[in-house]
């Protein structure tokens, strides 16, 4: 065996993989989008089992709460760019492979020129909007997408867009999920997540990618898999095996501009801001920086209680349904000056403790 | 005709329990939409959730019949 093929010896081994597969890993660009709860287990195992090129993207900075699921960072690097700290980590794990930063945010503007490069996309997003945007330049592109999502105690995991032997494409995220109310639906930061199942269904994603690009095993296309941490109960459940769901173009993504914790602290006084709590009743009355209360269930009914002849700030617990607010208001009154209060109450209270 | 229903994510919020029974006057997926989402406006307002009739995705044609597991399966985001 080569000199650089002993660190992998132990995967070379196994029945139906050998030094093929291995020149298949090292020969193979894969991009991770998200290097959260399932971006950080799954590039850790892609960068240990040897994928040549693995390029990281987000655009986000850690935070405290993200520490006990985000499993490639410290206390100390709370602030920092998550891609960069991950990169450099990666990389230690692993000095025989190209490792990547993209630290841009993968919007409408750049999500093919990024996508286009590579040979399977591995989906750690946490948010609707790149879910979509990013499933959608897959089917464009005639990439593999690699779906992984979690809430609370369940995870969902699929392979999408793969090609079958006939031309046509196995289904896609648009076949299940056709469009979604992102407001409607809670993430990590507002229901919840254990963290290991974070690991759980990433190192799924992670070994769907190893068995795509080294032709081992059976994929999940055409399936979901659900995964229940309470009861340990797995289930997949059959979706088909071509997609019926065209995808033409590439919706437009929406940048919502975004006030930081600082920033709202320093014009608190203004009087010239109207600040809404779009959370629910029970979050409001846990904690709240005042303003009205407007869950963002009701905000469509109730947008005439909202000044918006002055500055409208949105806020939430983690800022992703506040950012929903913003664009339904801007969908309501194209001249309202709406903002959304960057990381919510969590980045409220994050900044009270470190001060 | 009365079917059990299994809940998973939001949905098990918005039902209060992970698993419920339906009855149902016609038996189909299309029935049972309509039938959950009169009861419970929030689901209508998910905008799409999938329906899998014994572990098979399942169109609004489909038909249920008494002893298929029907669950009703809302999409996720974190990460």
């Amino acid at each position: 065996m080569n000199a650089d093929l002993l660190r992998y010896s132990c995967q070379i081994n196994l029945p139906g993989f050998e030094e093929a597969a291995q020149r298949k890993l090292q020969n193979a660009k894969v991009l991770v989008i998200g290097a959260g709860g399932l971006g950080c287990p799954a590039a850790q195992y892609l960068a240990a089992t040897g994928v040549g090129t693995l390029a990281i993207a987000d655009d986000d900075a850690i935070s405290i709460g993200n520490l006990h699921r985000q499993i490639l960072y410290t206390p100390n690097e709370v602030g920092q760019k998550k891609v960069l700290v991950a990169v450099e980590k990666l990389q230690q794990q692993n000095p025989q492979i190209k490792i990547l930063a993209i630290s841009s945010r993968i919007n409408s503007d750049n999500a093919l020129d990024i996508l286009k490069d590579f040979d399977v996309i591995l989906d750690g997003t946490d948010n609707f909007e790149t879910r979509y945007l990013v499933n959608d330049a897959c089917v464009l592109l005639g990439k593999p997408l690699v779906y992984g999502a979690i809430y609370q105690y369940e995870g969902q995991v699929a392979v999408w867009n793969l090609a079958n032997a006939d031309g046509t494409r196995t289904p896609h995220y648009r076949d299940v999920f056709s469009d979604v109310d992102a407001a409607q639906i809670p993430n990590c930061a507002e229901g919840g997540v254990i963290p290991t199942l974070a690991g759980i269904i990433g190192c799924m994603q992670a070994n769907e990618v190893i068995k795509y690009i080294t032709g081992t095993g059976e994929i999940l296309a055409g399936k979901i898999l659900m995964f229940d941490a309470q009861n340990m109960q797995s289930r997949i459940v059959k979706i088909g095996s071509v997609s019926k769901t065209k995808v033409t173009a590439i919706a437009k993504t929406q940048t919502v501009p975004l006030v930081s914790v600082n920033e709202f602290k320093a014009l608190m006084n203004d009087n010239n801001i109207e600040l809404v709590d779009v959370r629910m009743d029970e979050e409001r009355l846990r904690f709240n920086i005042g303003g009205k209360h407007i869950p963002i269930a009701l905000l469509e009914e109730r947008f005439h209680e909202i000044d918006a002849t002055k500055k409208v700030l949105f806020y939430c617990a983690s800022g992703k349904r506040s950012a929903e607010a913003v664009k339904k208001m801007m969908k309501y009154n194209s001249n309202a000056d709406a903002y959304s209060l960057d990381g919510g109450m969590k980045a409220w209270q994050e900044s009270e403790y470190v001060k | 005709m009365t079917i059990e229903v299994l809940a998973f994510g939001i949905v098990k919020d918005i039902f209060g329990r992970s698993s419920m029974p339906v009855e149902l006057d016609e038996p189909s997926v299309a029935a049972l939409k309509k039938l959950l989402e009169q009861k419970y406006p929030r689901l209508k307002q998910i905008a799409s959730y999938m329906i899998a009739v014994n572990n098979e995705y399942a169109g609004a044609e489909q038909p249920i019949n008494m002893h298929d597991e029907v669950a009703i399966i809302p999409p996720v985001s974190g990460g």
